[in-house]
């Protein structure tokens, strides 16, 4: 079974240039953005940024083709602090803070994860507790269930400070997203595709001031789009919808293999995984996973380039196969 | 097609991998420990090796012999004393300088060994 490559799903020629957004936006000028001291959440994207403006072909120069899968744009710091940000709405019901768990409980959790990781997953989790409503006392009662010897270290942390807006830890105002696409932000399931824009200005944007729109793209201001989409029973039928491709119930009868949270320690330690997760088309292989499988397995590219050199060769024996990512396009070939 | 590993949970997850696939013939899974096992009987032409990361590694001060589970040395001593076709996977990360004393001290160990033989 020879794997065709995935077409662009967008005609790059019909699409907007960076340029013909309003002014104001960050768009492409690394030397501005890098020569920034970035935090370790924001520096990652930029990394990829730069790994995929190098790969692809100089075709495809347009953003959308060349940022399939991550784009963000980034304030100022001078902006961030800025009064005009005090106009930007939270992304979070107001109704959220009083279904979050006690503090403790969510510190527990960055002891656990190991204290090198200490400033930059208690952001992220503080992120995702935010964002994510229904799940989080699932969250907090697991968590407390493993880590209740991990609380007396709990009270030594401290956090870091962040604005209510925060998602990636800079506020967000809008979102695009491409429906078909395959990317990083399989967080929120269903949305491949993310494009956060963080100016004022862009709340006067629409379809119309877009030069011809592709079907694929959808512009959402955030109000609206938290009235069309309970944001936390999204992610659930995402998740669920994963789960049925996969016939992952017939699996998760036995309580071996049922490993409770894995899908949530995906969220909380999202930057570990960001760099494997571009090279892997896990949606389209409809591949099961673990997390500890998630992070080791061998990038799809790599395990193609592999298996032809190897084809023909008689018995191949894979020391650490774990879930057979090499294995399987070995006998493809 | 011969895959071990040490968990039976991930040989569940690759041989549902592997029937989504139309993949299943000729591949035999095997559970067990690679270090422990004796393999000379199958007599395999080609290896993979892809050891797993440790969960809280840095990527700054990353190195491939205390940050890779099992010993990474001592895996490829015995993937090179069964065939001499080792594929090799390290992360991108992975310093060159490392890998270059990893490689010194195998071919080292193996001229000894091979003597003794």
């Amino acid at each position: 079974m020879n794997q065709k490559p995935s077409k662009p799903l967008i005609s790059t020629s019909n699409l907007p240039t960076p340029l013909d957004f309003k002014p104001g936006f960050h768009y492409g000028n690394k030397k501005n953005l890098i020569s920034k001291n970035l935090d370790d959440t924001r520096r990652i994207s930029f990394q990829l940024r730069e790994e995929l403006i190098s790969t692809k072909k100089p075709e495809n120069k347009s953003i959308f083709s060349v940022l399939k899968n991550v784009f963000c744009c980034h304030q100022d710091r001078n902006q961030r602090n800025s009064p005009k940000t005090t106009t930007q709405k939270p992304y979070m019901k107001p109704n959220v803070q009083q279904q979050l768990p006690a503090k403790g409980s969510q510190a527990s959790i960055t002891v656990s994860s190991g204290p090198n990781q200490k400033s930059l997953e208690a952001t992220l989790i503080e992120n995702f507790t935010q964002t994510s409503t229904a799940t989080n006392n699932q969250m907090a009662q697991a968590l407390n269930n493993k880590g209740e010897s991990s609380k007396e270290n709990s009270s030594k942390i401290t956090k870091p400070k962040l604005l209510e807006n925060d998602l990636f830890g800079f506020p967000v105002e809008a979102l695009f997203i491409l429906r078909k696409d395959v990317g990083i932000c399989n967080l929120l399931g269903k949305i491949k595709f993310v494009d956060f824009f963080i100016n004022d200005s862009c709340a006067n944007l629409s379809k119309k001031s877009l030069s011809n729109p592709c079907s694929n793209l959808h512009f959402f201001n955030l109000a609206t789009f938290e009235k069309d989409h309970d944001f936390a029973s999204f992610k659930k039928e995402s998740l669920a919808r994963k789960v049925s491709m996969n016939n992952f119930k017939e699996l998760g009868k036995n309580k071996e293999n049922q490993d409770g949270n894995w899908t949530e320690n995906l969220k909380t330690k999202r930057n570990t995984v960001v760099d494997q997760q571009i090279l892997l088309n896990f949606h389209e292989q409809n591949m099961i996973l673990d997390y500890d499988q998630w992070r080791n397995v061998t990038p799809e590219q790599c395990a193609k380039h592999t298996a032809k050199r190897v084809r023909n060769r008689g018995v191949v024996l894979d020391a650490f196969c774990g879930i057979g990512g090499n294995l399987i396009y070995v006998k493809n070939f | 097609m011969i895959g071990i590993d040490i968990q039976q949970k991930t040989l569940n997850f690759a041989k549902h991998n592997a029937f989504n696939r139309g993949v299943f013939d000729n591949v035999h899974l095997i559970q067990g420990d690679f270090a422990q096992m004796n393999l000379h009987r199958i007599n395999p032409d080609v290896i993979f090796l892809n050891p797993e990361i440790v969960e809280n590694a840095n990527k700054e001060n990353f190195s491939i012999f205390s940050d890779i589970t099992p010993d990474l040395t001592y895996a490829l001593l015995k993937s090179y004393n069964l065939c001499k076709n080792i594929i090799l996977c390290l992360p991108k990360y992975a310093k060159i300088q490392e890998i270059a004393t990893l490689f010194s001290t195998i071919f080292k160990r193996t001229d000894r060994f091979i003597i003794l033989i």
